[in-house]
């Protein structure tokens, strides 16, 4: 007799659930919405029982009380559809085609005749499969990310670790393949770490203390692995530091820890300075493996600080970018001027170049596009509901911001080249791959705004 | 005793009441209905099938946003209300005197 109640009651629920499930276009949007309503259901059940009502009647007319699944299906599906952020894709490409006309305007230049000849069609074809990237992430349900990050990472240590080895022994030729100077693995894989941090955090939410204790632990662990093994680039290491550290702070200042807010942010602002200072004191102490700072690391900084000291050697491009800078006109001189055979320009000295050819009125409306392009993305992910997609939105934000914001003080002359990439801007496959993938996540996160919000 | 009152003075008007909800605790969608039935004194019974879409709707645009939280084992998802959602309640009951001052002194004055 209980078994045929249980059956009846599960009848009548089910087949409410279902017929709004069949209202829906878009079911990925139903597991949410069938546990909001089937609380509801239950909830109202518990209230009938409490009431008197029998376990039957209850269940019946909690069911009833909830009105037409077809209308409020209806409703839902008109609310609950993927989203496509067309403004930040249109952005992207037009930032692309501009690098590769930057681009192709400073190749010819190029004392190398490999470069001057082949490298044209290769950064087309690098940015188109950046595009083919930053779409197919777009599609990717980016939950995922947030439900196997343990795994996940630990895949990525994986083959961060068989790329060092093999950037050690020598890379196996699919690898190497030609491309050896336009991909850098240990720069690839050291961006990739932010949105695995994201996620990480994500995890961790609502532990309060070992929450944020746990998500140190793992950017310590990751920085061990890339910096002290001295993979990758240092300034590069230090934008995942900044990156990673400033997600810490916003994760305390929005309460996905839980526990004493202010204490939180204390603690990570903290850290902010903290990580720099450890990270340097180990870097110049410690005398194991590649460790340390690199002759020509040191000799980049000493130069930033004393240009004209280092006019021979690293202190050359700072210089060669304040020319630029102090000779720059409104609407450009036609030539490259002062990166005129620089080699390396097409990937660190964009904006000069494009400053010296097309002048300051042009580079100025770059600078409008890029603001409005990280604008975009800051609006995207602080108008997410869903925690995952505010941290990944978030990271990615800070990011593209620091990367653009050391680019462009390396072109203006107040910063070494060959610090990092701008993304869309700067010649390299490493490049184009990163910087899409993560645009793509931010597209990903606005394609499921509305379709899961918790 | 519950009054059959007409639905579309209801319709316009039930965003607002819900902001209202909102503007003193987060809540989940149950409680919701329950203090508006308590509040309204059993005038205003929404029913779920309407509650949920419009807190959707509303959540879309910014108003209000959403969070779970585990409330004696049970995880629930709570709705709060945003600044945004905080100036458009503002607005809606400015919107909502004037109204109703109009309709009292139509009906009452003077004849």
């Amino acid at each position: 007799m209980a078994d045929e109640i249980g059956f009846a009651e599960e009848n009548v629920r089910t087949e409410y659930l279902r017929a709004i499930e069949q209202q829906l276009r878009y079911k990925k949007a139903y597991p949410e919405i069938e546990r909001e309503l089937n609380d509801h259901m239950e909830d109202q059940k518990q209230a009938y029982l409490a009431k008197g009502m029998s376990e039957e009647e209850a269940e019946q007319r909690a069911v009833k009380e909830m009105g037409d699944p077809v209308v409020t299906g209806e409703a839902l599906d008109r609310i609950h559809r993927p989203q496509t952020d067309w403004s930040l894709i249109i952005m992207a490409i037009a930032l692309s085609l501009f690098g590769i006309l930057m681009q192709c305007l400073i190749f010819p230049h190029m004392d190398n005749e490999h470069i001057a000849t082949t490298y044209q069609s290769r950064t087309i074809l690098y940015n188109l499969i950046g595009i083919a990237v930053m779409i197919a992430v777009f599609f990717f349900d980016y939950r995922i990310l947030g439900k196997y990050v343990r795994q996940i990472y630990g895949c990525f240590l994986a083959v961060s670790f068989f790329l060092m080895m093999a950037g050690i022994h020598g890379l196996p030729w699919f690898i190497h393949g030609g491309y050896a100077t336009a991909f850098q693995a240990g720069n690839f894989c050291q961006i990739l770490f932010i949105p695995i941090f994201a996620a990480f955090v994500y995890r961790f939410r609502d532990q309060g203390w070992k929450g944020m204790l746990k998500s140190f632990l793992i950017l310590l662990v990751n920085d061990i692995f890339f910096l002290m093994l001295g993979y990758g680039s240092l300034t590069v290491g230090m934008v995942v530091q900044g990156v990673c550290v400033v997600l810490l702070i916003k994760a305390a200042a929005k309460g996905i820890y839980g526990g004493n807010r202010r204490l939180e942010v204390c603690v990570s602002a903290l850290l902010l300075i903290g990580v720099p200072v450890g990270m340097v004191l180990l870097l110049t102490c410690t005398s194991w493996g590649q460790s340390g700072l690199a002759v020509y690391q040191i000799e980049r900084l000493r130069a930033m600080l004393h240009p004209e000291q280092y006019a021979d050697g690293a202190g050359y491009t700072v210089m060669q970018a304040q020319n630029v800078v102090a000779s720059a006109t409104l609407t450009g001189s036609g030539d490259l001027g002062f990166f005129q055979d620089m080699s390396g320009a097409y990937s660190d000295y964009i904006i000069s170049c494009a400053l010296s050819y097309f002048g300051i009125l042009a580079v100025l409306l770059i600078v409008a596009v890029v603001l409005a392009f990280l604008g975009r993305i800051l609006h995207i992910s602080r108008n997410q509901s869903n925690t995952l997609g505010f941290l990944l939105g978030t990271a990615v934000f800070c990011t593209l911001l620091f990367k653009s914001m050391l680019y462009f003080a390396a072109n203006l002359g107040i910063f070494p080249g060959t610090a990092v990439d701008m993304p869309f801007l700067s010649f390299g496959l490493n490049n184009a791959v990163s910087n899409d993938l993560l645009i793509g996540l931010v597209l990903s996160v606005n394609r499921y705004r509305k379709v899961f919000t918790v | 005793m519950i009054m059959a009152i007409d639905k579309s003075l209801l319709s316009g008007s039930t965003a607002m009441l819900l902001l209202k909800l909102l503007s003193e605790k987060d809540m989940y969608g149950y409680e919701m209905i329950e203090m508006l039935q308590t509040r309204s004194e059993n005038v205003f019974e929404l029913k779920a099938g309407t509650l949920y879409p419009l807190l959707h709707q509303m959540e879309d645009k910014g108003w209000l946003k959403v969070y779970e939280q585990e409330v004696l084992g049970k995880v629930r998802k709570y709705y709060s209300i945003t600044e945004k959602g905080r100036r458009e309640l503002a607005a809606k009951q400015e919107e909502w005197n004037t109204y109703s001052k109009a309709v009292t002194t139509v009906l009452y004055q003077g004849v």
